[in-house]
C-alpha cells in the first residue's frame, strides 16, 4: 500500500495542516500564525470551521476498533465533523457514524480530509488528528 | 445504559457477534447472547426461554435491545417479550436491524449512553448503509 502523495501530505503519518476555512475570514494570514487562536478571534461560534489533511499510519487501515475510537471522540464534539478519503476521491461520511466511518475504505497511506464545523471545531479536528 | 441481547438460530454466532460487541461498547454496557436451542447449543434454533433469560440477565432501567437474526429469532424474541412482566417488557425493543452491522453499531453507541430508542435508529441505519465505497 504505496502512500498516494497528495499536496497536503508530505510526510507518511505525519499530520499537516492546510489553510483553516474560515468562511468570510482574512485568508491572507500566514501559515505560521496559530490557527485556533486566530480562527476564534474572528469567527462566530457558530461559523467556525476547519479542515485538515490527514495520513492513516495504521498498517492494518481505519478498522472497526480504530473506528470506534474516532467515532467516541468525534460524538464528544458539537461540530458536524465529516471525513472524505482523498486517495479513494470518496464523498465526505459523517464521523459519528462508525458505519459511514467504514465506508472510507481507509488503507495505510490513504489520506482522509477531516472537516468540523461548530462551536468547537478546532478543539474537535486536534483530539481527532492524534488517532490517525 | 441500555443493554444489548444477541439472538441467533447459531450459538457460536450469538457467541461472536457478542465479542465483536463487547470490543465496540466496552465493559460498561451488559450484553448477553442466546443462541441455539436451549437443551442443545449445537442444535440451530432459537428458544423463548433462553432468550427471556439473556434479557433478564441484562436488564436494566434504561431498557434492553433486542438483536435477532431472522426467522423464527424473531418470533422466539416475540414469545419471549411477551413473557417479560408489563413494565419491563415496555422498556424492550426489538430491533430490526441486521444482526452483525446492527450489535456493532449499537454496542458503540450504547457505551455513549444514548437512550434506547437512539440506540435502536442508529442500528436499523445499517439496513441501508452501503459496505462499499463510493456507493452511497
Amino acid at each position: 500500500m504505496e502512500n498516494q502523495s497528495s499536496p497536503f501530505s508530505p510526510f507518511e503519518g505525519k499530520i499537516e495542516r492546510n489553510e483553516p476555512h474560515q468562511e468570510g475570514g482574512n485568508s491572507s494570514n500566514s501559515h505560521a500564525s496559530p490557527p485556533d487562536a486566530r480562527s476564534s478571534q474572528l469567527e462566530p461560534p457558530h461559523q467556525l470551521s476547519k479542515s485538515v489533511v490527514v495520513t492513516v499510519s495504521d498498517p492494518r487501515g481505519l478498522h472497526l476498533r480504530s473506528g470506534r475510537d474516532v467515532v467516541r471522540i468525534a460524538s464528544q464534539f458539537q461540530a458536524e465533523i465529516t471525513a472524505s478519503n482523498l486517495s479513494r476521491n470518496s464523498n465526505a461520511v459523517d464521523l459519528k457514524s462508525i458505519l459511514q466511518l467504514l465506508q472510507l475504505q481507509a488503507r495505510q497511506g490513504h489520506s482522509l480530509q477531516l472537516a468540523a464545523t461548530g462551536p468547537d471545531a478546532d478543539a474537535a479536528i486536534e483530539a481527532l488528528c492524534s488517532l490517525f | 445504559m441500555i443493554g444489548l441481547v444477541i439472538v441467533s438460530h447459531s450459538a457460536k454466532l450469538a457467541q461472536g457477534v457478542h465479542e465483536l460487541a463487547a470490543q465496540m461498547a466496552g465493559d460498561q454496557v451488559g450484553i448477553s447472547d442466546a443462541g441455539g436451542l436451549s437443551d442443545d447449543s449445537e442444535t440451530f434454533g432459537t428458544d423463548a426461554f433462553k432468550i427471556l433469560s439473556a434479557i433478564e440477565e441484562v436488564w436494566c432501567d434504561d431498557g434492553v435491545l433486542v438483536l435477532m437474526d431472522l426467522g423464527s429469532a424473531v418470533m422466539s424474541a416475540e414469545i419471549a417479550l411477551e413473557m417479560l412482566p408489563e413494565q419491563q417488557r415496555q422498556n424492550c425493543l426489538l430491533s430490526n436491524a441486521p444482526l452483525v452491522e446492527g450489535a456493532i453499531v449499537a454496542a458503540l453507541h450504547a457505551s455513549l449512553g444514548e437512550p434506547l430508542q437512539a440506540v435502536n435508529r442508529v442500528a436499523e441505519a445499517a439496513l441501508s448503509a452501503p459496505k462499499l465505497a463510493n456507493t452511497s
